[in-house]
C-alpha cells in the first residue's frame, strides 16, 4: 500500500523548522527524521498525516557535542553514530551496546536518536537509556525551547510531553563516570524485533558495595522507566547473586507489564526479573 | 500465510492421517480392478516386501493362483517413477530454561538428491524452524486474525538460523529426461519435527515436553513453570 497524500516542508534551519510546526502541526503535520517508524506505519495508513516537516536537511541538528559531563544528540544523529562508542570511556561503551539491539542494520544507518525520542515506542532501547540515566529533552517551537525531564517526558505508548508544535531538537544524556558500571539486557522472539523485556542498570562501587544504582526497565510496561523498589536493593549491598535476585524481584514485583499475542503478563513480569537479574550480572562481570 | 502455511501442508506436519480407501474396504464395499474367473472363494495376498521379486507360491489343492499378470484389465506396474527427494535431519536445541529461548545448533540432513541445492535447501530449513518456533496464527476470541501482518506473524530471520551442515546422496529419478528430483520440501517437512525433538530432549530433564508447534518461548516457559512449581 501506498501512503495518503501529504504535503512534504524542507525547512532548512530549526527557525524554519518551528515556522512551519507552528503553521501545520494542528493539522495533522509531523516532523520527519529517519522515517524508520512514521514512513511504515504511513505506509499502512495507520498515519495520515497531512503535512510533514522533513528536517534532514538541517545541518545544525546533524551534531552531537559533548559539555562537561553532558553529551548532547543533535535531532537528526542517526543510531549508526553509535556503532562505535561516540565518546571515550563507559559512556560512548554503554551507547555503543545497545545500539546493537535496535532493529536491523540498514535501520540504524537512517533511523535518529532523538526520533526513537520522540515516537516513544514502549519497547525502544533509546528510550530506555533516557530513563535510566535521566536525559533532558529540548524541544524548541515559536513559543521558546523548554527542557522536559525523562520522568516527565514519556506519556504512555508513543505519547510524550511533545506539543504540536514543539521539534525535539536535541537530548541531552548525563554522561556516566568511568568507574560505572553497566550491563544490558533484551529479550526478543528475533534479533532486531521489539523487546518484550529489557533492563539496563548501572551503578557504582564503593568500598565493594553499590552506590547510586540505577534500574531502567523496558518494553514491560507503556513506557520506561526506573524502578525505585529495584535500586533500594542494591544500595549499599555486595554485589552478589543474592543481591541482584532481590533486585529483580522488586522490579517484577513492582512492574504493570503490557499484554499481547507475544507475551501474557504473568510471563512478561518474570521475563522482567530474569532481564534484570542478567543485566545486573553483566554489570558486574 | 495461512494459504501457503496450509498449501504446503504444515496443518498435518506430525499427525495421523486417514486413508481413503480404508472406509470402503472395511465395510465390504471395496472395488477390484477386474472379476477373476471362477471365483468362489478369493484371497488377495500382498508382498509385505516393497520391491521384492516373488520366486515361489504355494497354494491349497483345488485352488488357483491369478496374480496380476493373468489380469486384463490389470494394467503392467511400473516401477515408482517419483521426482521428489527424502531427507534425514538431525538438530541440537539448548534451552533458556528461564526465558524458553531455543537455541538450535546445528540442522544436519542427509538428502538423497542428484544436484547441488545447498540454498535450496538451506531456505526449507530455515522454514522449517520458523514453522517448529515462530510462526503461528493466532485468533482473538471472536475469530479477528491478530497476525495479519508481518510485525505479529513472525517467519525465520537469517540470524535465527544456526548452521546448517549438508550432506547429499545422490539417487537419479528415471521418471524425466535429466533425471532429477525435486529438493524443495526436504528441508521444510523434516525440519519442525526434528527441532521440536531436540526442544524436547533439551526440556526433558525437567520432566515436561512439548507437543505443538510453534514452541513458543511462552509455552515452554509455562510447562517449565507448572513443574517448577509441583517440585517448590
Amino acid at each position: 500500500m501506498k501512503s495518503a497524500p501529504f504535503v512534504r516542508h524542507v525547512p532548512r534551519t530549526v527557525d524554519e523548522a518551528t515556522a512551519m510546526l507552528a503553521e501545520f502541526g494542528a493539522k495533522d503535520g509531523r516532523v520527519l527524521a529517519g522515517g524508520q517508524s512514521l514512513v511504515p506505519i504511513m505506509a499502512f495508513r495507520m498515519a495520515r498525516p497531512a503535512h510533514l516537516v522533513d528536517i534532514n536537511g538541517i545541518e545544525a541538528l546533524a551534531r552531537q557535542s559533548r559539555d562537561g559531563n553532558v553529551l548532547s544528540i543533535g535531532a537528526v544523529v542517526r543510531h549508526a553514530a553509535f556503532h562505535r562508542p561516540i565518546v571515550r570511556g563507559e559512556m560512548g561503551r554503554l551507547l555503543s551496546t545497545v545500539v546493537h539491539y535496535i532493529a536491523h542494520y540498514p535501520i540504524r544507518t537512517r533511523g535518529t536518536f532523538c526520533g526513537s525520542i520522540a515516537h516513544a515506542d514502549p519497547a525502544s532501547e533509546w528510550c530506555l537509556v533516557a530513563a535510566t540515566l535521566g536525559a533532558e529533552m529540548v524541544a524548541r517551537s515559536r513559543r521558546g525551547p523548554r527542557i522536559i525531564a525523562a520522568d516527565d517526558f514519556f506519556h504512555g505508548i508513543m505519547a510524550t510531553a511533545l506539543a504540536e508544535d514543539e521539534l525535539l531538537v536535541e537530548v541531552r544524556l548525563p554522561v556516566v563516570s568511568d568507574q560505572t558500571r553497566f550491563g544490558f539486557y533484551e529479550f526478543n522472539r528475533r534479533a532486531g524485533d521489539f523487546a518484550i523485556a529489557m533492563a539496563l542498570v548501572t551503578y557504582r562501587l564503593a568500598d565493594g558495595m553499590i552506590v547510586e544504582p540505577r534500574v531502567g526497565i523496558g518494553g514491560a510496561e507503556v513506557r520506561p522507566r526506573r524502578i525505585a523498589e529495584a535500586e533500594a536493593a542494591l544500595q549499599g549491598r555486595p554485589p552478589e547473586l543474592k543481591t541482584f535476585l532481590a533486585a529483580a524481584t522488586a522490579a517484577a514485583d513492582t512492574i504493570d507489564p503490557m499484554e499481547d499475542i507475544q507475551s501474557d503478563a504473568e510471563y512478561r513480569r518474570d521475563l522482567v526479573r530474569t532481564a534484570a537479574r542478567r543485566a545486573l550480572e553483566r554489570a558486574a562481570a | 500465510m495461512s494459504a501457503s502455511t496450509k498449501g504446503s501442508g504444515m496443518a498435518w506436519v506430525g499427525r495421523s492421517i486417514r486413508r481413503l480407501e480404508d472406509q470402503a474396504l472395511l465395510t465390504g464395499q471395496g472395488r477390484f480392478t477386474a472379476d477373476p474367473p471362477a471365483a468362489h472363494w478369493v484371497r488377495v495376498a500382498r508382498s509385505p516386501i516393497a520391491s521384492g521379486r516373488i520366486e515361489r507360491i504355494e497354494w491349497p489343492p483345488r485352488s488357483n493362483v491369478i496374480t496380476a499378470a493373468d489380469l486384463e484389465a490389470v494394467k503392467p506396474i511400473k516401477p515408482m517413477l517419483h521426482k521428489f527427494s527424502n531427507a534425514c535431519h538431525v538438530a541440537e536445541a539448548a534451552d533458556d530454561v528461564e526465558t524458553g529461548r531455543v537455541a538450535v545448533a546445528e540442522v544436519a540432513g542427509s538428502i538423497i538428491n542428484p544436484m547441488i541445492v545447498g540454498g535450496q535447501v538451506h531456505g526449507g530449513i530455515a522454514q522449517g524452524i520458523g514453522n517448529a518456533l515462530l510462526e503461528e496464527i493466532v485468533y482473538d476470541e471472536s475469530g479477528d486474525i491478530l497476525t495479519s501482518t508481518l510485525a505479529e506473524y513472525l517467519p525465520s530471520t537469517a540470524p535465527g538460523i544456526a548452521a546448517i551442515e549438508l550432506h547429499h546422496m545422490e539417487t537419479c529419478s528415471e521418471a524425466c529426461v535429466a533425471k532429477a528430483k525435486g529438493v524443495d520440501e526436504c528441508g521444510t517437512i523434516g525440519a519442525p519435527a526434528v527441532v521440536i525433538n531436540a526442544v524436547n530432549d533439551a526440556i526433558s530433564p525437567f520432566g515436561v515436553s512439548i507437543d505443538e508447534i510453534p514452541a513458543a518461548p511462552r509455552k515452554i516457559w509455562a510447562a517449565l513453570r507448572r513443574t517448577m512449581e509441583q517440585r517448590a
